[in-house]
């Protein structure tokens, strides 16, 4: 086994050396490298198109630097990375202690986010000092952390209303409920995916959930065929070139073209790659086309540059960390860190899916950033420590890890 | 709660003995499974099923799409070729010119400085301060090219757009202005300068309606420069460039740039003589004027044997290089009482008439002129001949009409004529009678032979043939359309026509085809295509044009035509006054003449229209001939064509005053008797300080010079009125005072009955002895 042979050739190593080894690859202390392993291609891959995709923009935006957004998510990342490997080493288990004080925190700046000055009426960031974050990035792992703590917690309850069901799904709808005032629509899509994907993972009976999710799908059709919410956003997804053409009149006076604009040029980009892409830098839409290549739209330049095999080799090493992820909850030695890392492997997938799908306009654009590749400095921290807390719960878990 | 914290570095593989340390349950593993697949079909297999739609299915739309947008593609217009008359002096020219278009998309990301009432771009908020700059754009630009302020600031905001057009033709000195103002201000990125051009013409009006002219876009819109359009204009070429999302230029490593170069047009070598044409239009012009011609006049200078045009004139006409401006002044002032959409149709009709040619585009009925073509039928059929002799009654009866078919000299009759002088008297009986005797299928086969009933398919735009002619079976039914249209009337021709037909006499009885264009050159000047006269058919014998032309000439040397007489050079040619059958007025007539020169070996053939001159002789020979005979007069010399004098002529030639100042009165009288002139010498000096007339000065044969030795005692006489007098009378009154005169319209003392119309100097003028006084002659043609 690769245990024994790393084994064998480390034996004559120091004691700091056989200390590090059994911390990262030793099979009953050391965390998944797979998972490790995929975390790292992903994250280089993604640090690779944000820069591809935003030296542009920075070069006419940010006064003529290229790397400022790389600089910036680099030096991040580095910070993250570190988080992630010290998180790794300490017992999840000490997270029981804060899954209150975490989900509290949060939903107190979701609250502080909605009092921060804002130009456009949009409100989902607070600003301390220098830095600026959103709180949802913050409340979707608080929200994780406490479901997993009250499943662990009150497993035997969980299928009665009282205890199982209702805690759980006020503790949802709080959460919900803040992020969508802000507003931030897939990031409410997001949260309360993941929170039903946890509380039915978690034992909660599967038909008051499904009541739940039908009483919320026939709300949100209502609320769009009915009361005629978001029509202008539909009508973009639904006919992003008539938009585009100017051929369709929009409630709020802009034109189809400026509302359409960054769907249709990153359809343009995407469509560009075909099979085998422009080749890695040659993205044409990156160019002042596509607004703000660097946040949301990463993928379509990515796209753009390596074609549809690049684009699904992508959406495969999710797929793999996913499942590595999966793996590792499987394995964990008790509920907790098994809710804990399908909670946090979860919302990494959903967040991939759903970003995809508004790139490729599978799904109305609503604003959701693609883990990894999207430029966000806490974000990219709050991710590399979510994955700490699963690289925690790895080394506890009972599997082959490398 | 009671948890207890493990510790990170335990190696004990058992559970902890805490509520949490039991195994997830084997229904969580199969919801997490179910989740998990569910989140893996849902999402990332629809993603790639999206994927595969837009990127493997679509990719080509959307990348075509995509590129529309990243190219940008510039068209770069072709130079205009030039038109260039016969001797290759221009006579349109494409001169370099400039469009200025504004990219709105750029103006945000120009480094705009500088901007009025704002000290630093930083104190305001970008979108106030491009508010502002947007304005301070409109204002300078609407000043600049004197436009609307409103409309460039409407431009300055359509912001995805980059190809907003500001001005078009802006000239060399604006253009220059232009960059300065937009690099003082930072605003280049925000505007391109598209090389264009301009069509001018440097002989201003000269031959306008032949050229036409183009419109702002480039296009031939009248005349050769619409007939030659797509020769003229070439191919434009495009620029494609890759451009980034705000219209800039993409980095090196992207750069993509494919160039089509514009394929200049083609020149054109026209047959069109600028001095002929220049002569055509100034004596057309004068006559149009002089006569108070209402419909404007026509003249064409036709190469004989070829068909080459040497120049066609409409006059009015109107100036190619600003074609809209109405030129005729009585519409000029008409115009200024209308208003509205009256004006605006008076307007259009107004240009659209002076752009006609009317040349190749109106039809009028020939009248006289015709009879050469019914006296060249007769001969040719051996219908008759010079000596056929025919007793004119005053009128003819004909069947089918019910009066007599009167002579124009009706109550007066010609009596008994031959055939040279019923074609200098222009009998109509006779002409009748030659035509009912040719019958009506002779006559059509040579009305058509001699293109009457076609196109002349000359190569200009709006050639009409309006068909107003007798069809064979009715010459064969009415025996009245017969005989009328034997003397010129009842149908009609196009000047054209009626000129290449008359070449067609003249040159040996070939119909050619008409032709403009000579040359087609490529812009480097090599010949592309050459025209070669095109003969349509043998109409006539050389032996009958031969018969004809001398027939004609005689006229002209003494008979009906004679106004059209040139000295040194024998003109054929027949005049006709023919009466507008389409107007109300019985008195409007057209008044013309058609001839051709030298008429022993036909070279040039003219024809002159006036429709509907007001003045009270309305003649074809006193209006048209002399007209004429200015412009043989005036080309012929220039078309290398060397006069023939008779003895006659010789004598009474002109002289030209050779320089004898500052010389002994000796030498200098020896000098003007050696010029064929005579020498008066006043006063007792020993140089001759002054002469009249000076040096350099055309006068007749034996004129007296005077030769001043003294200054002081200059003589001076009193001109008096020449006007009204016969040659001998102006000859004797000159010769009295001691006046030279030079005799013009007319040299030769062919006639009495010339009369004196115009002189050079002014009646009750006191000038030196000897000056030169020209005086005008013209017939009173009492023909027709």
């Amino acid at each position: 086994m690769a245990v024994e042979r790393s084994a064998s050739r480390r034996s004559d190593g120091s004691d700091r050396g056989r200390q590090l080894r059994r911390k990262f690859f030793n099979l009953a202390t050391g965390f998944d490298m797979n998972f490790f392993v995929l975390l790292m291609v992903i994250l280089i891959i993604g640090l690779a198109t944000l820069y591809s995709a935003s030296h542009v923009y920075a070069f006419n935006y940010n006064g003529g630097d290229s790397f400022f957004y790389i600089r910036k998510q680099g030096l991040f990342a580095a910070f993250g990375l570190v988080a992630m490997l010290g998180i790794s080493m300490v017992d999840y288990h000490v997270l029981h202690r804060f899954a209150w004080i975490a989900w509290l925190g949060s939903i107190g700046l979701l609250v502080l986010a909605l009092f921060m000055p804002s130009e456009t009426g949009i409100r989902r960031w607070v600003q301390v000092g220098s830095i600026t974050f959103q709180p949802s990035e913050i409340a979707k792992f608080a929200l994780v952390l406490l479901f997993a703590h009250l499943i662990s917690l009150n497993h035997k309850k969980m299928k009665t209303f009282g205890v199982g069901f209702l805690p759980l799904f006020g503790i949802l709808i709080v959460t919900c409920g803040l992020v969508v005032i802000e507003p931030h629509l897939s990031g409410t899509l997001l949260i309360a995916i993941l929170g039903f994907s946890m509380m039915y993972i978690g034992g909660v009976r599967g038909w008051y959930l499904l009541a739940v999710v039908v009483a919320g799908v026939v709300g949100v059709v209502f609320m769009v065929l009915v009361l005629g919410y978001e029509q202008d956003r539909i009508a973009v997804w639904l006919h992003p070139m008539e938009s585009f053409a100017n051929e369709i009149t929009f409630a709020d006076g802009m034109s189809g073209r400026d509302h359409a604009w960054q769907t249709v040029q990153s359809l343009f980009a995407i469509g560009s790659g075909g099979l085998l892409g422009q080749g890695p830098g040659n993205s044409r839409q990156k160019h002042l086309f596509l607004p703000e290549p660097q946040n949301d739209f990463v993928f379509a330049v990515f796209c753009e540059e390596m074609g549809f095999v690049g684009a699904v080799l992508v959406l495969l090493l999710f797929a793999l960390l996913m499942w590595r992820g999966f793996k590792i909850a499987m394995k964990a030695p008790d509920k907790f860190g098994c809710m804990l890392a399908l909670g946090l492997t979860l919302q990494i997938g959903i967040q991939v899916a759903i970003n995809v799908a508004v790139v490729t306009n599978l799904f109305p654009n609503t604003g959701i950033s693609l883990p990894f590749f999207s430029y966000g400095g806490t974000s990219i921290l709050m991710l590399m420590a979510q994955m700490g807390v699963v690289l925690s719960v790895s080394r506890q878990s009972r599997m082959e890890k490398i | 709660m009671d948890r207890k914290t493990p510790k990170t570095s335990s190696q004990d593989k058992e559970p902890r003995n805490t509520p949490t340390t039991r195994m997830p349950t084997r229904q969580m593993r199969v919801r997490a499974r179910i989740v998990l697949v569910m989140v893996a079909i849902v999402f990332l297999l629809a993603n790639i099923v999206k994927l595969c739609q837009l990127q493997l299915v679509e990719s080509e739309d959307w990348q075509k799409r995509a590129v529309s947008q990243q190219l940008s593609d510039t068209v770069v217009t072709a130079k205009r070729g030039p038109i260039y008359d016969a001797n290759m002096q221009p006579l349109a020219e494409s001169a370099d010119v400039w469009k200025i278009v504004m990219s709105p998309k750029n103006i945000a990301a120009c480094d705009w400085k500088d901007l009025e009432g704002v000290d630093k771009k930083e104190e305001l908020s970008d979108d106030k301060a491009l508010l502002l700059l947007r304005k301070r754009i409109a204002t300078d630009l609407a000043e600049m090219f004197t436009l609307d302020y409103d409309k460039i600031y409407e431009q300055t905001g359509k912001v995805h757009s980059q190809y907003e057009v500001i001005q078009s033709k802006v000239e060399y000195k604006e253009k220059t202005a232009f960059v300065e103002w937009a690099e003082k201000n930072g605003l280049s990125k925000a505007f391109y300068i598209i090389t264009d051009y301009k069509r001018y013409y440097p002989q201003g009006s000269l031959a306008s309606t032949v050229l036409g002219f183009t419109g702002t876009d480039n296009m031939g819109l009248e005349g050769l420069e619409a007939k030659y359009n797509s020769a003229l204009s070439g191919k434009p070429g495009r620029i494609v460039t890759a451009q980034n999302g705000i219209g800039d230029e993409m980095p090196t490593t992207m750069e993509y740039t494919k160039v089509v170069d514009a394929e200049d047009g083609y020149g054109l070598v026209t047959t069109i003589d600028s001095t002929v044409q220049m002569y055509t239009e100034k004596y057309l012009a004068e006559a149009v004027e002089a006569t108070g011609t209402l419909h404007r006049g026509v003249a064409i200078v036709m190469d004989v044997n070829t068909g080459a045009i040497l120049a066609m004139a409409t006059k009015g006409d109107y100036n190619p290089n600003d074609p809209f401006t109405v030129t005729d002044p009585t519409t000029q002032s008409l115009l200024a009482t209308l208003a509205g959409d009256e004006k605006s149709e008076a307007l259009y009709a107004a240009r659209q008439l002076q752009w006609r040619n009317k040349a190749i585009t109106d039809s009028y009925e020939p009248g006289s002129v015709f009879k050469v073509f019914t006296t060249a039928m007769a001969l040719e059929e051996g219908k008759a001949s010079e000596k056929t002799s025919y007793e004119c009654t005053n009128s003819l009866k004909v069947e089918g009409w019910p009066k007599p078919i009167r002579c124009h000299v009706y109550p007066n009759k010609h009596g008994v004529l031959d055939l040279p002088e019923a074609i200098s008297k222009s009998c109509n009986p006779y002409f009748m009678r030659l035509g009912l005797d040719l019958g009506a299928e002779t006559f059509f086969k040579y009305f058509n032979g001699f293109g009457f009933t076609e196109k002349t398919g000359v190569d200009m735009n709006g050639e009409q043939n309006n068909g107003i002619y007798h069809s064979l079976k009715t010459l064969q039914d009415s025996q009245a359309s017969l005989a009328t249209a034997s003397f010129g009337q009842t149908f009609q021709v196009t000047p054209l026509q009626m000129i290449t037909a008359m070449s067609a006499v003249a040159n040996g009885g070939k119909l050619m085809t008409p032709y403009v264009v000579s040359k087609v050159l490529d812009a480097e000047g090599n010949v592309i295509s050459e025209t070669t006269p095109k003969m349509k058919r043998q109409i006539i014998s050389k032996e009958t044009s031969q018969r004809i032309c001398k027939i004609l000439g005689d006229i002209v040397n003494g008979g009906g035509s004679k106004n059209a007489y040139v000295a040194g050079y024998r003109v054929a040619g027949k005049t006709g006054t023919s009466e507008k059958r389409a107007t109300a007025n019985e008195d409007d007539v057209i008044a013309s003449f058609s001839g051709f020169a030298p008429a022993d070996d036909p070279q040039v053939a003219v024809l002159v229209l006036l429709d509907d001159p007001q003045t009270d002789i309305r003649y074809g020979g006193t209006l048209s001939a002399p007209v004429a005979q200015k412009i043989f007069d005036s080309i012929l010399p220039h078309l290398g064509i060397e006069p023939s004098y008779t003895e006659e002529e010789l004598s009474s030639l002109s002289r030209i005053t050779p320089d004898v100042t500052n010389q002994s009165p000796a030498v200098a009288q020896n000098k003007i008797a050696n010029a064929g002139l005579k020498a008066t010498i006043v006063g007792n000096g020993d140089t001759v300080v002054m002469q009249v007339p000076e040096a350099g000065q055309t006068i007749p044969a034996g004129g007296t010079v005077l030769l001043y030795t003294e200054t002081t005692d200059a003589q001076m006489v009193t001109v008096p009125d020449f006007t009204g007098l016969t040659v001998t009378e102006v000859n004797a009154r000159a010769a009295q005072l001691g006046l030279n005169v030079q005799l013009t319209g007319l040299v030769s003392g062919s006639g009495e009955a010339a009369l004196s119309n115009r002189q050079s100097v002014k009646e009750g003028e006191r000038v030196f002895k000897g000056t030169v006084v020209e005086v005008n002659f013209y017939y009173q043609t009492t023909s027709e």
